[in-house]
């Protein structure tokens, strides 16, 4: 475990950013078949990981049983963690590989949607984001989350990204995910997070421009 | 599509969005917007998508995440903790046992086809290829005895010790009711011919053994001279050794003419198939219509009925076979064995 204590640079948002000695112990225990240990760090990750998944897919029953075949794989071969990278990049590189390779093999992503745009609430969303998009302020959250209809046109619009660009959009921007463990998470080089990062935000304007 | 290049202005935007610009490119950066509407509102658009995605909600994840995990975790822990291994092994060995069979059962399946296949496929003697041969009924073949010698020898006296091992033996077995008449019959016969020398006689009670170890031509001769005594014979049984070891051919209602064409082949081998060949046609003929036919007519018993048995008509091969052939000195070893009929 030679990163046990290891501070990293570049902390973002509420993600852990370093290993803890607590978060050690209890891989150690869950490498050892400890139940209660493995029950312990799908609490832990369980809610981070579905959401990835869930914003990746795009629909709520896959999520649930890719979370479950993420934890399931992850939990099978945690024997075979070293250390090397931390925990989390090493269970979101699982999450996220089998989330793309099931994006792969379906048609095309269903969001579990109202798809009912000619409804008042609707247009009315509509014209929130699009002050939203012009606005200098900032969004406000909770407003967006009580707004259901302005959610389901961002799920719309993330949902027509091509699956990689909605990979990284999604691990920077929902899981916010720094650069460095994207690269390691989607085995892809720092320069292809960026360019593709970059390709991702200016796809997404368009696509939410054009629905408004 | 190539991903990897230099970083354009966008990408150090999102960069400094983003918190991942060095010291030297954050400067920069910095410079650039404060001096640049352009990319101050380029800046903008990025930051607004960004924050907009980043204001999603993020829902819990359900119940049946960690319900799915758990169950998936803890059958497999049982299955580890129980034999399954056992159960594993006893299926592996089951499996092994049903391969094993399979394969007992193929090799005994290939091993029927392939007898019948050499059945169907081995050479035939040149008599068989004939016409009257290839209206042969099935019953008829089965009457070719191709056996393990069990035949009755002669008790108390072996072939091999009146005549030596050095020829096979021809076993000639007669059943009569007039065991009187016919001893003296092929007594006399023995005696005109000569060949007294060369015979060993032996009188059992029910039986008479002449075992005679002569020339080959003067054998036919008694033979030719024991035609006469056929009317006074129920049923005949020519028995030969074969070449292989150990088995024989067995021809049942042999008449003197053929007994005198089997003995004057050759060589043992013709002697066999020819006798082979007779067993063939004799029970042909005992199949035929006109026996029964007749026999209801005139209410005659079965011996006293006199049906031409069908003969071989290839003039060839039989000619091949014939006495007047080549060689005639070869000698014979032949048993006539009498019994009474019962």
């Amino acid at each position: 475990m030679e990163n046990i204590g290891l501070i990293r640079k570049n902390s973002v948002q509420d993600e852990p950013r370093q290993i803890d000695f607590d978060e050690a112990a209890l891989i150690r225990r869950c490498q050892q078949g400890e139940p209660a240990a493995m029950e312990q760090l799908i609490i832990k990750y369980q809610g981070r990981v579905y959401n990835v998944i869930l914003k990746i897919c795009g629909n709520r029953d896959d999520a649930v049983e890719l979370a479950q075949d993420a934890f399931v794989k992850a939990l099978e071969n945690i024997g075979d963690f070293k250390g090397q990278s931390g925990f989390y990049t090493w269970l979101f590189r699982i999450a996220v590989n089998l989330t793309l390779n099931y994006c792969k093999r379906r048609d095309k992503i269903a969001f579990q949607s109202l798809d009912d745009e000619g409804t008042e609430q609707y247009l009315r969303a509509k014209v929130r984001l699009k002050m939203l998009l012009e606005d200098e302020a900032s969004p406000d959250p909770v407003e967006i989350a009580q707004n259901k209809e302005l959610c389901e046109l961002l799920y719309k619009a993330l949902a027509k990204l091509e699956e990689p660009q909605r990979a990284v959009v999604v691990l920077r921007d929902i899981e916010g995910m720094d650069y460095a463990r994207m690269a390691e998470t989607l085995s892809i080089e720092l320069g292809t997070v960026k360019s593709r990062l970059n390709r991702a935000r200016n796809n997404l304007r368009e696509i939410l421009e054009d629905m408004l | 599509m190539n991903e990897k290049k230099e970083p354009n202005l966008e990408e150090l935007l999102n960069s400094y969005l983003d918190g991942e610009l060095n010291e030297r490119q954050l400067t920069e950066i910095k410079r650039l917007i404060s001096h640049d509407q352009q990319v101050a509102a380029k800046l903008q658009r990025l930051q607004r998508t960004k924050e907009l995605l980043g204001a999603l909600p993020k829902s819990p994840a359900p119940p049946a995440v960690l319900q799915g995990v758990k169950t998936h975790l803890e059958g497999k822990m049982l299955r580890s903790k129980f034999p399954v291994v056992t159960e594993r092994r006893a299926g592996a060995r089951h499996l092994m046992l049903r391969r094993t069979l399979a394969a007992a059962a193929m090799i005994g399946l290939v091993s029927v086809l392939a007898l019948l296949v050499f059945n169907i496929l081995k050479p035939e003697s040149p008599t068989q290829s004939q016409p009257a041969e290839i209206a042969r009924p099935e019953t008829a073949r089965e009457v070719i005895h191709e056996v393990a010698i069990e035949t009755p020898q002669p008790a108390s006296l072996t072939i091999d010790e009146v005549l030596g091992v050095d020829a096979l033996p021809v076993v000639l077995e007669l059943r009569t009711t007039e065991l009187r008449a016919v001893n003296s019959a092929i007594g006399r016969a023995i005696y005109d011919s000569g060949l007294l020398d060369c015979t060993n006689i032996e009188h059992l009670p029910n039986e008479h053994i002449y075992s005679l170890s002569c020339g080959q031509e003067n054998t036919a001769a008694l033979a030719s001279d024991l035609r006469g005594l056929w009317g006074r014979i129920e049923a005949t049984n020519l028995s030969l050794a074969r070449e292989s070891f150990g088995r024989q051919v067995i021809a049942n209602n042999i008449t003197a003419e053929q007994l005198v064409t089997i003995l004057t082949q050759r060589d043992t081998k013709s002697r066999a198939k020819l006798a082979e060949d007779f067993a063939a046609l004799n029970a042909m003929a005992a199949l035929m219509p006109g026996r029964n036919i007749l026999n209801n007519i005139q209410g005659r018993g079965y011996n006293l009925l006199t049906v031409d048995k069908p003969v071989l008509t290839s003039g060839r091969d039989l000619k091949a076979r014939s006495l007047s052939g080549e060689k005639q000195a070869e000698k014979i070893n032949l048993t006539i064995v009498v019994k009474a009929a019962e």
